[in-house]
């Protein structure tokens, strides 16, 4: 038993096969991965005693980290050297057998060691057997049992919060059964690995491992020209870009669909391009065929800065170190550049064949995760919402310049007999922008003309593209020195323009020359207008005596006109 | 001797290479027993693109007979890698 002080890891392999020459392709992976690691592995077909004996050398050596490893031809040794003999239900039966005595081991090695993560790694078959084509065309047949022992092994991972399966079933059929094993080496040294099974094997137990101690990276950063589609932004009519059904641009295509699977599994992406943002921003919003979009981007630096400096902005964005980041661009000056200066960021081989793009990213171990949490499931909504606050801070300076581009003309009239069926008209129609929602006729105006304690004027509003037309209404009332808002309305047209502000500075200019001493307004709630239940307040009202009403002092107080719109006023028609 | 052969070698027996001779036997190696010796034969295998013949294999116990060896299964022009039928 080596030293408890030591921070390595400690990792034990258990196994149906010869395991020593595999463990020194495990530690040399875990070396190249710079994991300081501890090995245990256990004699040839000890796994049982290992697990079952409470004091066995594996219990005493207490890993943090188990792989057991059982081959199928191990397991069901007569399965594939004399299948005939046993009937059905005997292959049935064994099966059955085998799985509760996985289960019981797995178990006892749960309960035992319950700090470690018991990785249970599906048994491999030969893809053919003696059988030929007896084999799933008979009761001979045995294929169908060594895919029912797998699935047991994963119904027994799957109720045991510390046991994963490592699918090494899946890997084997990657590699072919026939690179997967070296019969020199089960003659001469016990071992039903090749070379290559062994390196691949270590390989994935290290990459799980990782996975195991939460060293997934969060953020896939992505270059645009041949890479999401084939060609180039600004210099490739959308429709010549490769990139849909057709020939290469499938290859593209594809690639897109497995990146937004990536981001349903809780996998942020980013874009870093050297492109006219404008002419790159076009091809995403607009092909076709593109399947990421805009919003499926939790940061997107499109401009000709140095990949770097926006990686690191990408970085700053989003709260995440170096070490969260996989980056994925076709180009080899680029890949150069961000492992030279960002060696944390872990920057993809990306082939020059971009029939290749969907084998390479499916082979990136760096986003594996053994269970998705709530975290994964929500990362994305999380950042997206994050990133349009700092977008509206950052444009808040710019919404200036944007109602001055606007170049608005407010002219404002008194009511007229002429503009009675307009006003009538507005009353009716407008339920958002409407601080009282009053209803009138066209007669009901005519006698609110009239009325000498009334006064009426409508809001006409024009900006470089043209004329609104009559968008505003308010009507208000003298009483006891101070005037009272009994209508105020604006066309849904105009809202978000701050038209209000300059009508409203208009009323309280004209209120004052009056004499009156204050302004008052209501604010009466209907489904429809809670968008202006903070006009009052925003505007510096106060809350005056009934609930909903508000006053702004006229003597103390000034309401300033918004400089961007021209208010210009007629006393009478 | 084949330098490339001494190079896997000296890293997979963690030797000096000018210790690499071919009368280095497998008993003069600490590293150099029977899985030392299986890594070596697939290192060399994978280095090489050849194929020792398993019975071949446990006889290869010196740098001599795996130099040998190697060149029945890689022609002296080294143009081509001729591979036992697997």
């Amino acid at each position: 038993m080596k030293s408890q002080e030591s921070a390595a890891i400690r990792v034990a392999l258990l196994g149906s096969f010869t395991l020593e020459l595999l463990a020194r392709y495990v530690a040399r992976e875990f070396r190249n991965q710079q994991i300081d690691v501890d090995l245990y592995f256990g004699g040839y077909s000890q796994y049982q005693q290992d697990l079952l004996d409470p004091n066995s050398p594996y219990y005493r050596y207490n890993p943090a980290y188990t792989l057991l490893l059982v081959d199928g031809l191990d397991v069901f040794p007569a399965f594939y050297f004399e299948p005939s003999p046993l009937a059905e239900r005997d292959k049935t039966a064994l099966v059955q057998e085998r799985l509760s005595e996985f289960r019981q081991l797995a178990e006892l090695c749960c309960a035992r060691l319950p700090k470690n993560q018991l990785l249970i790694g599906q048994a491999v078959f030969p893809g053919r057997t003696i059988l030929g084509p007896l084999d799933w065309n008979s009761a001979d047949s045995v294929q169908e049992h060594f895919a029912e022992f797998n699935a047991g092994l994963a119904r027994i991972s799957r109720d045991l919060p510390n046991a994963h399966i490592l699918d090494l079933r899946g890997a084997a059929l990657e590699m072919g059964y026939a690179r997967w094993r070296d019969s020199r080496l089960w003659y001469l040294a016990r071992c039903r690995l090749s070379h290559a099974a062994m390196e691949e094997v270590a390989h994935l137990l290290v990459a799980s491992v990782g996975a195991l101690r939460g060293k997934r990276r969060k953020c896939l950063v992505l270059d645009l020209d041949n890479t999401l589609w084939g060609g180039i932004a600004g210099n490739d009519a959308l429709e010549e870009l490769h990139l849909g059904p057709e020939g290469m641009g499938l290859a593209f295509y594809e690639f897109q669909r497995l990146i937004r699977q990536l981001k349903a599994q809780g996998i942020l992406l980013a874009v870093n391009s050297k492109n006219n943002f404008a002419d790159a921003m076009e091809i995403i919003e607009s092909h076709p065929c593109m399947l990421l979009r805009r919003e499926d981007f939790a940061a997107i630096r499109i401009n000709w800065s140095d990949k770097t400096t926006n990686m690191r902005e990408i970085s700053g964005e989003l709260g995440l170190g170096m070490d969260s980041f996989a980056y994925f661009d076709d180009s080899p000056f680029e890949r150069n550049l961000m492992r030279s200066q960002l060696p944390e960021v872990l920057t993809v081989e990306v082939p020059t064949d971009p029939t290749q793009y969907v084998e390479t990213v499916l082979n990136l171990d760096a986003f594996w995760t053994f269970a998705l949490t709530d975290d994964d499931r929500t990362r994305h909504r999380k950042y997206q919402l994050r990133a349009q606050r700092e977008s509206m801070q950052k444009s808040a300076r710019s919404i200036e310049e944007f109602y001055s581009s606007l170049q608005m003309k407010a002219l404002i009239r008194p009511g007229s007999e002429a503009l009675a069926s307009r006003v009538s008209q507005l009353t009716q129609r407008t339920n958002q922008f409407n601080l009282t929602t009053k209803r009138y006729e066209p007669g009901q105006i005519r006698q609110l003309l009239a009325d000498g304690s009334y006064r009426l004027w409508v809001l006409e509003l024009s900006d470089r593209f043209g004329s609104e037309g009559s968008v505003g209404v308010a009507v208000v009332f003298e009483r006891d020195g101070d005037w009272g808002i009994d209508t105020f309305l604006l066309s849904c047209r105009v809202i978000g323009r701050t038209v209000e502000q300059a009508f409203l500075a208009y009323i309280s200019a004209e209120a004052k020359r009056s004499g009156a001493r204050r302004l008052v307004g209501r604010y009466l709630p209907t489904p429809r207008n809670s968008c202006v239940a903070e006009l009052y307040p925003s505007l510096g009202f106060h809350p005056a005596a009934q609930p909903n009403e508000w006053a702004f002092d006229l003597n103390s107080q000034e309401l300033a006109s918004p400089p961007w719109i021209e208010v210009t006023s007629r006393t009478s028609e | 001797m084949d330098e490339k052969l001494r190079k896997i070698i000296g890293r997979v027996l963690a030797l000096p290479e000018n210790e690499i001779r071919p009368e280095l036997n497998a008993a003069q190696v600490e590293r150099w027993d029977s899985l030392g010796h299986l890594e070596l034969i697939l290192e060399i295998e994978r280095e090489f693109g050849v194929r020792y013949r398993a019975a071949d294999i446990p006889r290869l116990k010196s740098v001599g007979e795996l130099q040998q060896a190697l060149r029945t299964l890689v022609p002296p022009d080294g143009t081509k890698s001729v591979r036992q039928p697997s």
